[in-house]
């Protein structure tokens, strides 16, 4: 920094949080953001950072009942407690991880007016500050549409561009890419970056670095509650793989510049068999009604074996996610074949022999405890049986808690422990790494790889590049297998 | 021809009189006068189709009753008979209803309703509500998709249905709460709209005409 | 050392009665669930006049876990006229509301937030109450068959129909399908406010989300 003391645009000093359970978020932060800054708050989950934005957005102490904050802390010029929710709204901006539920009207125009309605903004005005936002972030795609046909990544760009509308002072974003493929993220940071050249303040927690690291100017490590490191952007790329790693950091490189192979030809496809076990997961020709608007008519086809985990890759987020659905007979009008050792699946055969653990876990967690979840999937599975899995998913002591009240990462391990238990034959994962620090990153490639040793065909979707190279033994592009380029077809 | 746009309000006062006008005895040429003049009403907002298939729909309802049902055995006469008479009475509301949807966002809705003095209270949860329609559809099906891929007992069903679902609409409320208050949603200012909403001749000469049929209907009762 | 603040009362002051952001959208969201059992039913009426005349018992029974999640939720007053507000405007802009299912929704609703305001918002048998009160008033809509019984028929006896049939069709008509009709919801409510609590005690409550 120069000299002279920039302005600050936000200031927390002293500050502690503690939450209804009696867990303490934060110890005694002090945290200073001076104004035209980018500051990356990171760290391990459960580490504080996504506390330390509730505290800048006022959503700490105004909003969370029963959550006690003590110190002092002011953003924007205005004092957090004294100052309402909607004041504060004027002046901080905030953005959140969830694209679906961070809108209120069902047509983006609207949508963008939204918070300028709320502020009694003349009209006029409105529509003025409305262009030069979509003009601003180039969001003229995101116009006159209904936001309800939109991706996610097309919704939360809208969520960004509406509260860029509103011009406030300093941007407060939590995690904003967890629920994002590549290309979305890609937009974001171009945001990010406008937002920053137009001399707003953004403060951004994040678990995902690599789009980060030419827009931040400070970043900041969260550990335990407490603020244990601080870098300049050049200490902070410069950490070495170790370094990053001790800290539990995501990736800073570019995720194109990561060693990954991406196979263009399926080469396994007609080998012989590998041991005694059968031939694995053979799809030739699939596709469905969904799909067939951007795939060539000949399908998708391509192989993967036991023994080996199968990556797929590219940044057409509902292509990949469409292409597991139909492999599991989700999908309607599904042609071609699908089969699994020698045995053909026909759409409900798919539906019992396969397993999709969804991006939202929330959606196939039904019981009220994991050991009757685990029931439920496998009504004739002895106890010992369901422990030992339980056991091996580092679950067991989880028995009799219900599945809503674990964390996601608990979520998604139960979930694959019903589809274990449910001796399903083909294990397909939606983007399993979404949100996932470093650890738990590791975890869920560690836990794919274990995964091999089963008599099961594991097909992943993911974009997370890091977790790609870790987790995955082949790797096919997700734009490759809708074009026909793999696997020769029928 | 250009179409003309009405304002909410218009529609509102249409279909009150639609109601008024519902259960009032009506001889057969009075409501094909009426629903014709509906259908016009369609055509003139640029829907044409929905102005056909709603007057199609019209006569095959008064021959179903006057024709079909009588003459089938009394059993399954018994089932439509009684709602289909009632469809049949509030089928102006149903056709003025149609338009209303087509032709109106919530937006707009809301700013006409806002304009007659119905405070935010009322408003945003009306918004909230109609907002969360597609994504409770959407949250259903990929809980009945999760459902597909276990077997689950018929007697658990509804239960492993309800429960993801209700959980999903819970924490949707959290998420969409946070959103809405940092974007300022509890400002007691009187909120402004862009829809900029005015009465136009349109609208005075729906509501004139409106009332004529109305009256006409009431005095040949 | 800096004052605690604990849901900075300080600042919000009288908000603690007034509806807060929080509170409306919660309203909103689940008054969208309570919407769509409604209205299905409401479609399914269409099948038989019995089934018409059991549609607000029906709708009772099963709208519970809505209707009681947003009273805990939400333990203020409002939040059921709203409700109904939102439900009977939706019905309205579609064309399928009378003034007279207008009436008596707008009646259910005062009455059941007078319910609610009695008990402090709290207690199980205030609630039930208050939902079974709710839930009366969307007999109005099988209602006109009682109280335009002349007109209804009338029309029905021009479309042709035999004596027979109208003798028949008019059983549905009678007292004691009325009280029926009443009585329905009431019984319904009670049950669909139990099936709604042993749901909470099951799930919501010990996953932590009450």
């Amino acid at each position: 920094m120069e000299g002279k003391q920039q302005d600050i645009a936000a200031e927390l000093s002293g500050i502690s949080v503690t939450y209804p359970s009696g867990d303490v978020a934060l110890h005694a932060v002090n945290l200073s953001v001076y104004r035209g800054e980018c500051v990356l708050l990171c760290g391990r989950s459960g580490c504080g950072k996504t506390t330390i934005t509730k505290c800048m957005n006022g959503i700490v102490p105004h909003f969370e009942m029963g959550t006690t904050r003590t110190g002092k802390a002011v953003v924007a010029g205005l004092d957090i407690d004294t100052t309402q929710m909607y004041e504060l709204a004027l002046k901080v901006g905030s953005v959140f991880q969830n694209p679906k539920s961070q809108f209120f009207n069902l047509t983006s125009d609207d949508e963008m007016a939204f918070g300028l309605e709320s502020a009694g903004v003349d009209p006029d005005e409105i529509d003025r500050r409305v262009r030069a936002a979509v003009a601003d972030l180039k969001a003229e795609r995101l116009m006159h549409r209904n936001v309800v046909t939109m991706s996610g990544g097309e919704k939360q760009s809208l969520v960004y561009a509406s509260v860029y509308a509103m011009d406030p002072d300093v941007f407060v974003l939590d995690e904003p890419t967890a629920n994002l493929d590549a290309g979305a993220i890609e937009i974001l940071r171009t945001q990010i970056a406008k937002t920053k050249a137009a001399g707003k303040t953004i403060v951004i927690a994040e678990h995902r670095l690599y789009f980060l690291s030419d827009i931040i100017d400070r970043a900041i490590l969260i550990e335990d509650g407490r603020v244990v490191r601080e870098f300049t952007r050049d200490e902070f790329t410069a950490l070495s793989e170790e370094e990053r790693h001790a800290l539990g950091l995501r990736t800073l490189s570019d995720s194109s510049s990561l060693t990954t192979v991406i196979s263009s030809e399926d080469h396994m496809r007609g080998g012989p068999c590998s041991g005694q076990r059968g031939s694995g997961l053979e799809v030739e020709g699939l596709s469905c009604a969904m799909m067939a608007k951007y795939q060539l008519p000949r399908g998708v086809s391509f192989t993967a074996r036991h023994g080996e985990v199968l990556g797929i890759v590219g940044s057409n987020g509902s292509g990949k996610t469409t292409l597991l659905r139909c492999l599991a007979g989700l999908e309607r009008g599904r042609k071609g074949h699908v089969r699994f050792d020698g045995k053909v699946l026909d759409r409900s055969a798919s539906n019992q022999a396969s397993y999709l653990i969804m991006q939202d876990v929330n959606h196939q967690l039904f019981s009220d405890s994991v050991e009757n979840e685990c029931r439920l999937a496998a009504p004739s599975a002895s106890s010992a049986r369901i422990d030992g899995v339980l056991q091996s998913l580092d679950l067991l002591h989880l028995k009799e808690r219900h599945p809503m009240a674990l964390s996601g990462g608990q979520k998604q391990r139960l979930a694959i422990a019903t589809g274990l238990l449910a001796e399903k034959r083909i294990l397909l994962f939606d983007e399993p790494t979404s949100g996932l620090d470093f650890d738990h990153m590791v975890g869920v490639s560690k836990l794919m790889q274990d995964l091999k040793t089963r008599a099961v065909a594991i097909v992943v979707a993911t974009h997370d590049r890091e977790f790609l190279s870790r987790a995955c033994d082949r790797v096919l592009d997700i734009s490759d297998l809708l074009l026909g380029r793999v696997g020769g077809g029928v | 021809m250009k179409s003309i746009r009405l304002d909410p309000r218009t529609l509102i006062i249409l279909l009150s009189t639609a109601s008024v006008v519902a259960f009032l005895p009506k001889g057969l040429g009075v409501e094909i006068a009426l629903v014709s003049a509906c259908a016009l009403l369609q055509v003139a907002c640029g829907y044409p189709t929905m102005a056909i298939k709603w007057s199609v729909g019209f006569v095959v309802l008064v021959v179903l009753l006057n024709a079909v049902l009588p003459v089938l055995p009394i059993t399954v006469s018994t089932v439509f008979t009684i709602s289909l008479t009632y469809a049949r009475k509030i089928y102006l509301c149903l056709m003025v209803g149609a338009l209303a949807i087509r032709s109106t966002t919530v937006h707009r809705f809301t700013t006409a309703l806002q304009s007659w003095h119905i405070p935010q209270t009322f408003l945003i949860p009306l918004s909230i509500t109609i907002r969360y329609f597609p994504m409770l559809k959407s949250e259903a099906g990929h809980i009945r998709d999760a459902m597909k891929l276990k077997e689950i007992p018929p007697s658990q069903r509804i239960e492993c249905f309800t429960v993801p679902l209700i959980m999903s609409a819970t924490m949707t409320a959290d998420e969409l709460s946070a959103a809405a208050v940092t974007r300022g949603i509890e400002n007691p200012i009187a909120s402004t709209s862009t829809e900029r909403l005015r009465m136009h001749i349109d609208d005075w000469l729906c509501l004139a005409g409106a009332v004529v049929l109305c009256v006409v209907a009431i005095a040949l009762a | 050392m800096e004052p605690t603040h604990t849901a900075s009362a300080a600042v919000q002051g009288t908000v603690n009665r007034r509806l807060s952001g929080k509170d409306l959208i919660n309203i909103g969201i689940f008054s969208a669930l309570y919407f769509v059992l409604n209205f299905a039913f409401m479609l399914m009426s269409g099948l038989h006049p019995m089934i018409w005349i059991l549609m607000p018992g029906l709708i009772a029974l099963t709208t519970g876990i809505p209707f009681m999640l947003m009273c805990t939720k939400v333990r203020k007053a409002g939040a059921v006229v709203i409700m109904g507000f939102i439900t009977a405007l939706i019905y309205f802009v579609t064309g399928m509301f009378t003034p007279l299912i207008l009436g008596m929704m707008a009646a259910a609703c005062i009455v059941a937030e007078s319910i609610r305001w009695v008990t402090h918002y709290s207690g199980f048998a205030g609630e039930t109450a208050a939902f079974a009160a709710f839930s009366l008033g969307m007999c109005g809509s099988p209602l006109p068959i009682w109280i335009f019984h002349d007109s209804f028929f009338a029309q029905i006896a021009s479309q042709g129909m035999s004596a027979d049939y109208i003798t028949t069709l008019d059983a549905f008509s009678s007292t004691p399908m009325l009280i029926v009709l009443f009585a329905a919801p009431v019984v319904l409510a009670v049950l669909g406010a139990l099936i709604a609590k042993a749901l909470f005690r099951k799930h919501f409550e010990k996953a932590g989300m009450i």
